[in-house]
């Protein structure tokens, strides 16, 4: 599967050499030669695997790095800082990198936080375009092209001291140079505290391969002289120098650059190494570049240095994975919710089933009942309710008997008063009006008690309206006031009696209505009426319900 | 990264596939939600069933207490004309009666149709359709006890009930001696009420 392999290539002057890699293993590898049979070959070879991801190491003398201490930035203010500084640094290379150190300026409190990077460049690229043209031809999704060098120092900070490869080396060694033997030639890669900061690849003559240890020798002197010059090390500093090697064969060298040139040597065991990330040793022994492409693999891969219109292709192809992933997760998501529903469903259709059989049961059993029961025209619990409606509207058939009882015993006492009306209601209505023609209702804040009764809207009371008047009245409205206060007061004391209120007085002597009469009224012979309304609220003789 | 129209032409499948899987998963799930949704609400319509059904068979012993005890009271009150349609003419009948036995006055009489009430007191219907007939009496009465004997003697005949809801006495001015003539006048009104059975399930 295309998303699952990646192919791996590494370009050196005068081949590429090309590697497939699935599930972190590598499958194959062929080298091309750096001429148009070989591109040709290359070209057969990428249309083998079509939409698979292809990782380019760039391998060449034609190098270039650069320290550089930027001011501390971080997202988009950085990405435009770091272009500008590149471009500024590269203005001919496309291909340019700037990779962050971590932790290698430590700020002081009262200064600037800076940052630290190195600047990576290919000042060439001939070796490269032939490759790439190749890769775009076939529209093949090239991720990126990166420096070798800079998974030289994966080996060293990752592979090396993580895996304990060099047991004696402390993660403080400081100055530390990895010369390591690859087709191209020998490439000699510093690191100061275990970060890249220089690499150079020294071409190895043929006739070279006589005098290794003259030639190591020899190519030493000039890093350190290098590293000198730039001020990376002074000629005081230790050395370290890290030589990978299959077998023990660079004994020699060691010696030689330990005697010559005072610096402390130390074999990698290569095989070691490889087997430790899972690559066979013995193909080390003609590719050892293959350690360099197995490392980026295997996920370490580091700062890209091709221009943004190289990698689109991949980056297009990343976009449709990603919408593809994210289809693929709606319709997980959506499928394992249609299952969960679906389960849902089936569990309560089954209880619902259950739910049915037991009501089947129930309602057989109570037909086993019912078939005792007297035959009634509808259900019991309405037989009852009729009844108890029957019962509860004769409670209310009543006659204005206790009203009348009520009002006699007080006017057994009250002789000087006759009842010439009475309005007699059931209600629950206490604003209804009487309507009577008898008398014109004058509204009075006489003599009425404040009354503490506050009426139950659910029962019906008795409510009388009485109309009266003082018999034989002589004009002497203050004897009239008192007998009606009188009748009144005895209509309150009666035990069955709620409320009373004075409705009119046979004379309203309130300040806030008016008053006429005549002063010959008591001796006149044709006198006036003195006429009064009561209203009487008996006690509910039903209960409340 | 821009992103030029030929990648958008990279794109289209996938993006096309991303829309359709949202609209598809988004119908699949709504349609199986409302199926669940649908499940649930026949459970909750089957459990209540159930526990009526559990309900009147634990009850069932009560009920046919209730049938024993009720259903003679029922058909009696049907028989007296509280249940079904009003017996105007028995309730005239016994006025008249009850007229002539106690040699009332005149007594006028008028009966309203019969309309929906809506008592205005706590009464519980139940599933019945309660009904009231307004009534009307004007009597003239020699002395208030008529209006007690009259409304008393309807009550006692056991017929239908009624709720006698207003009722205004006036005294004649003039008072005079005579059996023969009346002194007052009064004028009730009351509701006759009646019930009607509630529409039984058909089985």
């Amino acid at each position: 599967m295309a998303l699952f392999t990646k192919i791996v290539l590494c370009a050196s002057g005068n081949y590429l050499t090309a590697g497939v890699w699935s599930w972190r293993k590598l499958r194959a590898f062929q080298v091309f030669d750096h001429d148009a049979p070989g591109k040709a070959e290359f070209a057969r070879f990428l249309q083998q695997f079509p939409d698979t991801n292809i990782y380019l190491l760039a391998d060449a003398v034609e190098e270039d790095y650069r320290l550089e201490n930027l001011p501390h930035t971080s997202g988009a203010a950085r990405h435009a800082l770091l272009e500008r500084k590149l471009s500024q640094t590269y203005r001919n290379t496309a291909f340019r990198a700037a990779h962050f150190i971590k932790h290698e300026i430590k700020r002081e409190k009262d200064k600037r936080k800076d940052d630290r990077y190195v600047f990576l460049a290919l000042n060439k690229v001939e070796f490269l375009s032939g490759w790439l043209a190749v890769i775009e031809a076939q529209q093949a999704l090239l991720t990126g092209v990166y420096m070798l060098s800079m998974l030289s120092q994966v080996i060293v900070q990752k592979v090396i001291v993580r895996n304990g490869i060099v047991r004696n080396m402390r993660l403080i060694e400081p100055h530390i140079i990895l010369s390591e033997r690859l087709n191209s030639g020998l490439r000699q890669t510093y690191l100061h505290n275990g970060n890249l900061k220089i690499s150079r690849l020294a071409a190895m003559p043929p006739e070279a391969e006589n005098q290794r240890a003259y030639f190591y020798e020899l190519e030493t002197e000039k890093t350190s002289l290098y590293l000198i010059s730039q001020g990376f090390i002074n000629p005081e500093t230790p050395l370290k120098m890290l030589l990978p090697e299959l077998d023990d064969s660079s004994k020699d060298i060691r010696r030689q650059i330990q005697q010559e040139q005072g610096i402390d040597c130390e074999r990698i065991d290569l095989a070691e190494l490889a087997s430790s990330i899972r690559i066979q040793p013995q193909l080390l022994k003609a590719n050892p570049e293959l350690l360099h492409m197995h490392l980026l693999a295997i996920g370490h891969v580091p700062d890209n240095l091709a221009p943004a219109r190289l990698v689109r292709p991949h980056q297009v192809q990343r976009i449709s994975l990603g919408i593809n992933f994210a289809s693929a997760l709606i319709v997980f998501i959506g499928l394992m919710l249609t299952a969960v529903y679906v389960k849902q469903a089936a569990d309560l259709s089954a209880e619902t089933r259950q739910a049915a059989l037991d009501t089947e049961l129930y309602n057989q059993r109570y037909a086993d009942v019912a078939r005792d029961f007297p035959a009634t025209p509808m259900v019991s619990n309405d037989l009852a309710t009729a009844v108890e409606i029957n019962k509860t509207i004769k409670q209310y058939g009543k006659a204005p008997r206790r009203m009348m009882q009520v009002i006699s015993h007080a006017l057994d006492v009250t002789l000087e008063i006759q009842l010439d009306r009475l309005h007699w209601l059931q209600t629950n209505e206490f604003d209804v009006q009487d309507d009577d023609k008898i008398l014109d209702y004058v509204p009075s804040d006489k003599s009425n008690p404040p009354s503490s009764f506050v009426p139950d809207p659910s029962v019906l009371y008795e409510v009388g309206f009485i109309n009266g008047q003082i018999k034989m009245f002589n004009g002497d409205y203050r004897r009239a006031l008192e007998s009606v206060n009188h009748l009144a007061t005895l209509l309150r004391a009666d035990s069955l009696v709620e409320n009373v209120e004075i409705l009119q007085s046979p004379v309203n002597v309130s300040s806030y209505s008016a008053l006429q009469g005549s002063t010959n009224d008591e001796k006149s012979a044709l006198q006036s009426a003195a006429m009064f309304k009561l209203r009487v609220i008996l006690k509910p003789e039903v209960p409340v319900i | 990264m821009k992103l030029t129209s030929q990648d958008w032409q990279k794109l289209r499948y996938p993006a096309v596939g991303l829309g359709l899987a949202l609209i598809l998963m988004t119908l699949l799930c709504t349609y199986v939600e409302s199926i669940r949704d649908q499940a649930q609400q026949t459970l909750d319509r089957q459990s209540s069933q159930l526990r009526q059904a559990r309900q009147k068979f634990q009850t069932s012993g009560q009920e046919k207490y209730t049938i024993v005890k009720y259903l003679p009271l029922y058909e009696q009150l049907i028989r007296d004309g509280f249940i079904g349609e009003e017996q105007r003419i028995a309730w005239i009948d016994h006025l008249r009666t009850i007229h002539d036995q106690n040699k009332l006055f005149k007594i006028n009489y008028s009966i309203a149709s019969q309309e929906d009430y809506q008592p205005t007191f706590a009464l519980n219907a139940g599933t019945f359709k309660l009904k009231r007939s307004v009534m009307k009496l004007d009597l003239a009465m020699l002395h208030e006890g008529d209006l007690l004997v009259l409304i008393e003697q309807l009550h006692a005949m056991e017929a239908t009930p009624f709720i006698l809801r207003d009722c205004e006495i006036i005294r004649f001015s003039r008072t005079i001696s005579n059996s023969y003539i009346p002194n007052m006048q009064a004028q009730c009104e009351l509701d006759w009420i009646t019930l009607r059975e509630p529409e039984q399930p058909h089985a």
